[in-house]
């Protein structure tokens, strides 16, 4: 069912005819060509390569963000310590939080969304896989920017210390003046231009590109919980665009959005950004929803209890996320009428996610549970996120909230949906999904302890936070004095988060012994199916060839693959109708066109930061990245879509050297990726 | 209406200020380029290459004249003493036309990539596509022109 | 080309895109409304009349740029759920932001504002939406 009506040879968009173009069109500089070298994974257009990208990127700044975390532990974990100064101190927590946040939690987010969604749906890519790859490069160009404040300048002279919601006039030229909110606000600007652009792509390919028969309400839930997700971040990311915009102006040019002297409200920052940032962590929890809504039912052997259900409190949760931003606000003086009213607001908000709970429990209740790896991380998700949505309903009684806020309970909080709903979820989304996107199974053994390594430490970590917080532990403070009753559970919290650190490189070492394993021979190869599973993704050979799906697939139900595998008898009893082998694509059918890689979403990527750097310290460095940028996209626009001197038939093959001129005319569109 | 109570009283506020008279000239002009653009696209949708390369020229020529407006307003209000950093009603009304200005100016420079396309003989209605895309864009800052000069300009204060 | 072609291709292209000619001059129209009030707002016509003419003229000319010129109204009604989506979700948002900014100090200003700019608001949608200007160059 596709929105954009399709013409008789859908593979031939009217704009690819006209003059054939040249086969060096820009001179020197030929089009990349398909394989599997370094050169393939830098100009690659291929969602897949580009989602793998995102996961390792995603992981890596995960980590980064937790040696962060764990300095500030450290810190923390005696009264009166001296490792971080204050100055340090708070750039150390302020970076924490955008990175893990903005860096890590987003982008790992994007990885599951762009390998997975054109395989559930049955897609051979994303609508427009150019702007895939260039969302991706404008992301690592932001984050490293961002990270490199870490040291221009100076070791921790520079960075951003206003916290990770960066509260202006706070964060005005006057009040802090390194150049460290500059690096925060342009940073924040460039990878929010790669979630707006990948959320526009993402959007178009939902409604665009389903197999045939697929219809909204058949479609996997982790698809519809990602789309939910690409909606919000469309409307939110431009509100923060703004309010970054106005800091940065203030800060660079002079002007007086938040100058209070002049006029301007002291609150103007806080509404704007809570607006975005509301709706931002529904961002961020959506996918992780909706990972552990495909790992349940596959390790219960049940189909997900109530699926409209499922879809429609994920609106829900994505509509009513508007409407409850200043419960952010609810000690900023916003007055008594809009406390009460955003107090109730967010009472609301927490019922679809309380159905979504109920929902998963009614799954698992009478199933055949198997408690593999993904499955515990996902049980454990459901056990976690109760928890931290418990906290976060006392949280909307704004009488109680006056009390919590700006206490390390409310941080305990947001780690445990963060880290109990978000983190926990992509990872047993890892290891879900490991053996499809690799082709070989990551250890049990290893994954099972690791599991416990992490639950345990992290509920070390965070749960007595709670009580800190209610016994006055306030946050963001670099140290305490003793005798208040902090010390011990600041010493538990920092034995806590050293076991998460640990359980983090234990998963790094299931990667490496797990690949050598396998190249060794010792453990088997997962097949296209080695869980038993439901959705389209596992109908295709491990790991998923570049083309994804060997010929059409025409949907009928939902969970259409799990239904050729087994069928009712006529006593109503499953019975099996064929084997994963069977039905799945074997990867065989290579004679199919690609889009073709392209180097200038990596040029016209590259131009951001270095416009960023020119902001901070040098107008003529915005004019040089102004180049690149401009540059960049004339390219690609006047690229053709598709390398004419590719051989068609041999697009997914790993030799790189096609040097046949195409015959004119033969340009067939892949921006528009119809199967046929 | 915008700005009550938030600047004083100030010879240097939005009725002082505004030339009504002049933008409104200026917002016709930018309505009428709307018109053209359209009709550049019929044009080349019936492979009319010469009438879409006229209408074409009148859009970025229209949108000139929009921009032209704009930046002699910018400059008297500076002659007269309202700078950006001046107070809050500067801040707010140069951001705010002069990103719109940046748009419409990023605006003529696809329409005249698309008329130096059609010089060169590449714009036929094969193409049209592009054009349609590009007229969505133009239409898109005349339509937000369209909310400016209501509210920052016509609104009573 | 003969100078008859030449006058058969000069009408069939103002007959064709008429629906955006006349378009542009009901803008236009709707344009010299608006500057008139600017006139009458120094000549002291009541306040509430202004902004809530202001305020219709502005939502019928943006649907009607975004209906015909955009084509909306002739593409798939997604996207217009979408936009519908996006208004829906805008402003409340903004005018709750302007309520806790304290641009709304009380009911009065409440009741004021909702009533100059929602029944406009809505007429102006459904007006500039539901213009029938003809068949918009449907492809």
């Amino acid at each position: 069912m596709t929105i954009v009506e399709s013409e008789e040879t859908p593979l031939e968009l009217e704009s690819a005819e006209g003059e054939p173009p040249a086969d060096k069109p820009l001179g020197a500089f030929t089009r990349p060509q398909g394989g599997n070298g370094w050169k393939d994974w830098l100009f690659t257009v291929d969602h897949k390569k580009i989602g793998i990208m995102y996961g390792a990127a995603g992981l890596l700044f995960f980590i980064i963000g937790g040696i962060y975390a764990l300095f500030m532990r450290l810190q923390l974990s005696r009264p009166g310590n001296s490792i971080l100064s204050a100055e340090t101190y708070n750039q150390v927590f302020t970076m924490h939080g955008v990175i893990m946040i903005f860096l890590a939690a987003i982008p790992l987010g994007a990885a599951f969304a762009n390998y997975l969604i054109p395989l559930q749906i049955g897609a051979r890519d994303v609508a427009f896989p150019r702007l895939n790859a260039f969302s991706f490069w404008v992301f690592l160009g932001g984050g490293l920017f961002l990270l490199s404040s870490m040291f221009i300048g100076g070791w921790w002279e520079n960075s951003p210390d206003g916290g990770w919601f960066a509260y202006s006039p706070n964060t005005g030229v006057l009040f802090s003046p390194s150049k460290g909110i500059d690096f925060f606000a342009i940073g924040l600007q460039i990878t929010g231009i790669a979630s707006l652009v990948g959320a526009i792509n993402l959007i178009v390919t939902v409604l665009n590109m389903r197999a045939p028969g697929m219809t909204l309400m058949k479609m996997p839930i982790l698809t519809w919980m990602l789309f939910i997700v690409q909606l919000l971040l469309l409307f939110a990311m431009p509100v923060i665009s703004i309010a970054l915009f106005l800091l940065t102006f203030d800060r660079l040019f002079g002007a007086n959005f938040f100058n209070v002297a002049e006029g301007a409200d002291p609150l103007l920052w806080q509404h704007l950004f809570w607006i975005f940032g509301h709706p931002e962590v529904y961002v961020l929890i959506l996918p992780s929803f909706g990972v552990i809504s495909e790992i349940i039912p596959t390790f219960s052997r049940k189909p997900i209890f109530g699926y409209p259900f499922m879809v429609f409190s994920g609106i829900a949760i994505g509509f009513m996320g508007w409407g409850v931003w200043a419960h952010h606000m609810f000690a900023s003086g916003v007055g008594p009428v809009a406390v009460a009213a955003f107090s109730v607001s967010t009472m609301f908000i927490a019922v679809p996610t309380g159905v979504k709970i109920l929902n998963w429990l009614a799954t698992m209740w009478g199933g055949r549970i198997r408690f593999t790896t993904p499955m515990l991380y996902a049980t454990a998700v459901v056990a976690m996120f109760t928890i931290g949505g418990l906290s976060g309903v006392t949280h909307s009684l704004a009488a109680a909230d006056s009390q919590q806020t700006d206490t390390y309970y409310i941080v305990a909080h947001f780690h445990y949906v963060i880290f109990g709903g978000i983190i926990l979820g992509f990872f047993g989304g890892f290891y879900f999904w490991w053996p499809k996107i690799f082709g070989y199974f990551l250890s049990e053994k290893i994954g099972k302890s690791s599991f416990w390594v992490m639950v345990i430490g992290f509920n070390l970590t965070f749960g007595p936070m709670h009580i800190l917080g209610l016994q006055g532990m306030s946050r963001r403070i670099q140290t305490y004095s003793s005798g208040q009753g902090f010390d011990l559970w600041n010493l538990v919290a920092t034995i806590g988060a050293f076991m998460i650190a640990i359980a983090t490189a234990m998963f790094i070492w299931n990667v490496i012994s797990s690949r050598k394993a396998f190249k060794a021979g010792e453990t088997q190869a997962p097949g296209p199916d080695p869980w038993d599973a439901r959705s389209l993704e596992w109908m295709t050979a491990s790991p998923v060839p570049e083309h994804n799906f060997d010929e059409t697939i025409h949907v009928e139900k939902q969970d259409e693959f799990w239904h050729r595998k087994w069928g009712k008898n006529e006593e109503g009893q499953v019975v099996r109708r064929a084997t994963a082998e069977e039905v799945a694509h074997d990867g065989s059918n290579t004679n199919v066109h690609l889009p073709s890689p392209s180097y200038w979403p990596l040029v016209a990527a590259a131009g951001l930061p270095i416009i960023g750097y020119g902001l901070i310290y040098s107008l003529w460095l915005c004019v040089l990245g102004g180049l690149f940028v401009l540059g960049g996209l004339y390219g690609w626009v006047f690229e053709p879509v598709d390398d004419p001197n590719a051989d068609d038939h041999h697009d997914d093959h790993e030799d790189g050297s096609h040097a046949e001129l195409e015959s004119a005319g033969v340009t067939s569109s892949g921006e528009e990726t119809t199967i046929e | 209406m915008l700005y009550k109570d938030r600047i004083g009283p100030t010879d240097l506020g939005p009725e002082e200020m505004f030339d009504i008279p002049f933008t409104s000239v200026s917002s016709f002009v930018l309505l009428m380029s709307s018109l053209t653009v359209v009709l550049a696209i019929t044009a080349l949708r019936r492979n009319d290459i010469r009438r879409s390369r006229i209408w074409l020229l009148s859009t970025a020529l229209l949108g000139a004249i929009f921009v032209g407006g704009q930046v002699y307003e910018f400059t008297a209000f500076y002659r007269e003493g309202l700078g950006y950093t001046t107070n809050l009603f500067g801040t707010a009304f140069f951001t705010l036309t002069g990103f719109h200005g940046v748009h419409v100016t990023v605006g003529i420079i696809f329409l005249m990539s698309m008329y130096i396309q059609s010089m060169r003989g590449r714009l036929t209605s094969a193409q049209e596509e592009r054009l349609e895309i590009i007229g969505l864009y133009w239409h898109f800052v005349d339509v937000v022109w369209i909310v400016i000069f209501t509210i920052v300009y016509l609104f009573p204060q | 080309m003969t100078t008859i072609e030449n006058k058969e291709l000069e009408e069939s292209w103002v007959k064709q895109d008429w629906v955006y000619i006349k378009t542009a001059l009901i803008l236009a129209f709707f344009t010299a409304i608006e500057v008139f009030t600017y006139f009458e707002s120094v000549h002291k016509a009541p306040e509430w009349l202004l902004v809530t003419t202001l305020s219709f003229l502005m939502v019928v000319k943006f649907f009607l740029v975004a209906g015909v010129f955009m084509h909306l109204k002739d593409d798939n009604s997604v996207f217009t759920k979408m936009i519908t989506m996006g208004m829906c979700i805008a402003w409340p948002v903004y005018f709750i932001m302007a309520f806790a900014l304290g641009f709304l100090p009380d009911w009065n200003v409440i009741i004021k504002v909702l009533f100059l700019f929602l029944p406009p608001g809505v007429a102006g949608f459904w007006l500039g939406f539901s213009f029938k200007g003809g068949d918009g160059g449907h492809h």
